[in-house]
């Protein structure tokens, strides 16, 4: 039984039933099908759970491995195996058994006085980041980033409260960019995006690609 | 028995099937362009391992799981590790970003231990070397720049679906002097990772990334079949302009089948 799930062809037959569980039904009005499609997408969202014990598996076991063997950094270990059993403890285990508020309060103080600062914390430096690499973007050393750094400063003077103040027409001409220069560019790019969608669900349903089965260049 | 408003992409899409597996089954391979950021890949890795230095390779955040920029990065991913297999070159991999990269990273785990297989080096597969750093974006790039930092690599390949966080990767790996070779989905971050970035590969260059490595017939065939059907979709786009300014709205009666 193993050797048959573990084989290239019952990934490749799963793959083939799932697809086109969830293709006919875009195209044709089959309510048995359509029903089959939303089952379907449950069993994805069951699946990626799945995945999700075996990432915590794995990332368990990487920190207590850093921990015990005492690698640079390992106090970081303690601290993330921590996190991850404190939130994994309070926030499924006491739910379950219903003790105090739903979320609980531990969990919840964990989610809202360290994550979400933290991740704003992170999100804000970027600013800084920015900040750099522009300075080192917008020297004119060539024709395109002489270009760059033009539509670049109408694009910054449109933006800033004080472009329109020093100069009335920072606004059109930025808002010109975004609309005509940048939107036709974003149209050029979803068009790709489209056909290149198409180009993998027939790759996929050809089983010419496999990368999704974790084979890329095996030879059968 | 139609759904209403779909039959043309029906059509649109049995046309581009068709063209994709004549192609595939062609026995000469179209010809894809030379693209620099590409061609820098390989020049990484030789850098890395002239140096002893590891390399950084993430295939991406994976936000809407198996996407076509996800499978993008993982055909690079797979380049780049059978690359370092073959010249022991240490591969590290920071993996997760997303609730959907959980189960990416099992596939991507598996994916870089074939290529070492295949190199006739498993016991050089290292999955430590693969980490699920956190299920959050900003997460798993803090620890992500904090890998870059300890490990000081020889380079930094961050392809796939990288979002926000690809600039906060860009100037570390400048801070520590490896090459940077970007790839993003997010259009908006192309022009970002354009100045912070040594090569960034822009729009579809990423997905064509897989055949212009690989030479695969199959992803060079899907290449050309997009090529086509760009020009058709330039085709429809034309008529349809120029028949619409002149009052003429067959079109959209067709786009709306």
């Amino acid at each position: 039984m193993a050797s048959i799930i573990k084989r290239r062809e019952t990934g490749l037959a799963i793959t083939l039933i799932s697809a086109m569980i969830m293709f006919i039904p875009y195209f044709f009005k089959i309510p048995v099908l359509e029903a089959a499609a939303a089952t379907a997408t449950v069993w994805a969202t069951i699946i990626n759970a799945f995945a999700v014990c075996l990432v915590i598996y794995t990332m368990s076991r990487r920190q207590y491995l850093r921990v015990r063997r005492r690698v640079r950094g390992w106090p970081y270990g303690v601290w993330m195996l921590f996190g991850a059993w404190w939130l994994i403890l309070t926030g499924l285990i006491l739910d379950a058994i219903g003790v105090g508020a739903k979320p609980s309060l531990p969990f919840k103080f964990f989610v809202d006085s360290i994550i979400v600062p933290a991740d704003a914390t992170i999100y804000s430096i970027l600013c800084f980041y920015m900040t750099s690499a522009c300075a080192r973007a917008f020297r004119a050393r060539n024709l395109k980033a002489l270009l760059l750094m033009i539509i670049g400063f109408f694009v910054l003077m449109k933006q800033a409260p004080i472009g329109a103040v020093i100069w009335p027409p920072f606004e059109p001409i930025g808002a010109w960019i975004g609309d005509y220069l940048v939107m036709a560019a974003n149209r050029v790019f979803l068009l790709g995006v489209g056909l290149g969608a198409i180009a993998l669900c027939v790759r996929v349903l050809t089983g010419r690609e496999l990368a999704f089965l974790g084979v890329i260049g095996r030879k059968e | 028995m139609f759904v209403e408003g779909r039959i043309h992409a029906l059509i649109l899409l049995i046309v581009a099937t068709v063209i994709c597996i004549y192609y595939m089954q062609r026995k000469e391979l179209p010809y894809i362009r030379r693209v620099p950021a590409l061609d820098a890949i390989d020049e990484a890795i030789g850098r890395a391992t002239e140096m002893g230095k590891p390399i950084v390779c993430s295939h991406g955040i994976a936000v809407a799981g198996f996407d076509y920029w996800t499978m993008a990065g993982l055909s690079i991913l797979a380049y780049v590790a059978r690359h370092c297999a073959k010249t022991d070159t240490r591969l590290i991999v920071p993996c997760g970003g997303s609730e959907q990269s959980y189960t990416v990273t099992e596939v991507a785990r598996e994916l870089v231990r074939t290529q070492y297989v295949l190199e006739g080096k498993p016991e050089a597969f290292r999955l430590e070397d693969m980490p699920f750093l956190s299920g959050r974006q900003f997460p798993w790039a803090s620890a992500y720049v904090g890998m870059l930092l300890r490990e000081r690599p020889g380079a930094n390949i961050w392809v796939g679906v990288q979002w926000a966080s690809a600039m906060y990767i860009a100037e570390v790996t400048y801070q520590v002097g490896a090459i940077g070779i970007a790839g993003t989905s997010y259009l908006a971050n192309i022009s970002v990772l354009a100045t912070s970035a040594d090569y960034v590969m822009i729009g579809e260059e990423l997905p064509a990334a897989g055949a212009y490595l690989s030479k695969d017939p199959a992803q060079l065939a899907s290449i050309r079949m997009q090529d086509i059907m760009k020009v058709i979709g330039l085709i429809i786009l034309v008529v349809g302009v120029i028949a619409m300014t002149m009052g003429n709205y067959f079109m959209v009666k067709i786009l709306s089948w």
